[in-house]
């Protein structure tokens, strides 16, 4: 067919040509394949390509449409998921060798099984730090992922491979998950769109874990409208999820539409400026500019916040690796290794105050959403550090670049707050991110005010120049 | 609380290791201490946190 190519459609556009006919589900694949045969090999995306599934999927949705069935609302749409993910009849990696000999897994994740409900074709699995226990997706394993906007500097992580296949066009619709940023980091390095959930929003069945009490399934794309459109499709009560909160679905596609008149946003200041490179502050103060802001607000012991949410990471963490690292430790990344024994060397007591600062911090957080409706902040504090470049000097003080990827969007996973990580494009510049935050379960909130931004073309996700191939197309 | 000596700080990393049933040789022991220092100055801040300031 003439017409666009694939790469340039979004999620929504893809699912309107597949419905109406004007592209095959086939075609699209195909196409899609090609594209992923051609380009990865640059970015180290994909761990695992699933060509006979993805087309055999395909021809069946083909065959639905051609007897007149409504195939759902993602017909057509190629998409991966974070190699956590469980996949019918493949290994569930969580980035590690140690997992590379467990058994396939029986059964798709709840997630996967959901888009694909909705007519969604899964396409491969992604790479990621060892055990989602990293920013920046240099695994020690499976490659580095690197950063489709620049392949000399990372992706981020841990769902790096997530955010470059994206960012590379590969595929229009990813999923991750964000234990302490690892959907909004990679999203910012990458430059695309991320929507991390409240906590316990959307189901983790069949998903690897890393810290039971912050994970949360997420999601990338190039556009809001397809972020809303999966977000909508992925909601719904899993009786196998004991931490999914019992709430009705809320969906958020009516919200694309609303106006945002009368919003009070407060960009966060504090902890959430220091460290911040002048590129970052200039994205922040963009964003607050064209919504009308100029309030800073303060959130007050974020700096607390974050280092509770560390010792928990490296506690829970540790905790449920400890048998593997009492019998395989030389088979981890040392990197990850040694993190994980240290925190389950933690002590209890430590721990248990860290909960306490959760609960806190939960109450002041909510003081906050009192005076505001939104916040802003950055969700890095530098744009994409160069692979292998291990610690940066910042206000004198020399900073462990992994580490510290998370300074801002740990302390807003920490209490659960929905947050779509919104990219700002500069002209020869990486990207940066900026997170639109909003109070608990009021996704429809963050995403009123990242469509807006869209709209008026502050937020963006063009596909990396360095993937913009049109003999791909 | 204040961040553990060095000399503590292998002490309790070698003592809970056996505790736990971990094998550490000397380049590992080593290695985990180096993680331990960058758990322990977050614990630190936790730890030190007063609890009242938290609710203000």
């Amino acid at each position: 067919m003439t017409g666009p190519p694939l790469q340039a459609l979004d999620a929504v556009a893809i699912a309107a040509d597949v419905r109406t006919g004007l592209r095959s589900a086939h075609d699209v694949i195909e196409a899609t394949l090609d594209r992923i045969a051609m380009l990865d090999p640059q970015f180290n995306c994909f761990t695992t390509v699933l060509g006979e599934r993805a087309l055999a999927t395909a021809r069946r949705i083909d065959a639905r449409i051609a007897e007149g069935q409504d195939v759902g609302p993602l017909a057509g749409v190629p998409f991966a998921v974070k190699n956590l993910f469980d996949i019918s009849g493949v290994t569930t990696l969580a980035g590690s060798a140690l997992l590379a000999d467990a058994p396939s897994a029986k059964r798709d994740a709840f997630a996967i099984a959901r888009l694909e409900a909705a007519g969604a074709i899964l396409v491969g699995a992604l790479n990621m730090d060892e055990f989602a226990y990293g920013f920046s997706t240099e695994n020690a394993h499976y490659g580095a992922t690197r950063n489709p906007h620049d392949p000399e500097r990372i992706a981020g992580g841990s769902s790096g491979g997530s955010a470059a296949a994206v960012a590379a066009g590969l595929v229009p619709l990813t999923l991750g998950t964000d234990t302490n940023g690892s959907v909004r980091v990679p999203a910012a390095l990458c430059g695309v769109f991320g929507l991390k959930p409240s906590f316990a929003r959307l189901s983790r069945s069949g998903v690897y874990p890393f810290v039971d009490s912050l994970d949360h399934v997420g999601l990338f794309a190039r556009s809001v409208r397809d972020l809303a459109l999966a977000y909508d499709v992925l909601q719904g009560r899993d009786s196998d999820d004991s931490w999914q909160a019992d709430r009705p679905n809320e969906p958020i596609l009516p919200a694309l539409d609303l106006s945002i008149e009368g919003l009070r946003v407060g960009v966060l200041g504090g902890w959430f400026v220091r460290y911040a490179a002048p590129d970052i502050m200039a994205a922040v103060d963009r964003v607050a500019t064209t919504l009308g802001s100029i309030a800073t607000v303060e959130l007050a012991y974020s700096e607390i916040a974050r280092a509770a949410a560390f010792c928990i990471t490296a506690a829970e963490g540790g905790a449920r690796h400890l048998p593997m690292l009492r019998t395989r430790a030389a088979e981890f990344d040392p990197a990850t290794r040694n993190r994980l024994i240290a925190g389950a060397m933690l002590p209890a007591s430590i721990l248990c105050k860290a909960y306490d600062i959760r609960r806190d911090y939960a109450r002041t957080v909510d003081a906050l959403f009192e005076e505001v409706d939104i916040l802003l902040a950055p969700a890095t504090p530098w744009t994409a550090p160069l692979l292998g470049e291990t610690h940066i000097i910042c206000d004198g003080e020399t900073l462990p670049i992994r580490a510290s990827l998370g300074l801002y969007t740990q302390p807003i996973s920490f209490v659960g707050l929905p947050v779509v990580m919104a990219p700002v494009h500069t002209v020869g510049g990486m990207p940066v991110g900026v997170q639109i935050i909003a109070p608990r379960w009021r996704e429809d909130r963050a995403i009123a005010i990242a469509a807006a931004l869209e709209h008026v073309g502050v937020v963006s996700a063009p596909i990396a120049k360095s993937a913009n191939l049109e003999a791909a197309s | 609380m204040t961040e553990p000596s060095d000399e503590n700080l292998v002490s309790f990393v070698a003592a809970s290791a056996g505790m736990l049933e971990l094998q550490l040789d000397n380049e590992a022991l080593a290695a985990v201490c180096d993680a331990m220092r960058g758990v322990m100055k977050q614990a630190a801040l936790v730890l030190n946190h007063a609890p009242a300031q938290a609710e203000t």
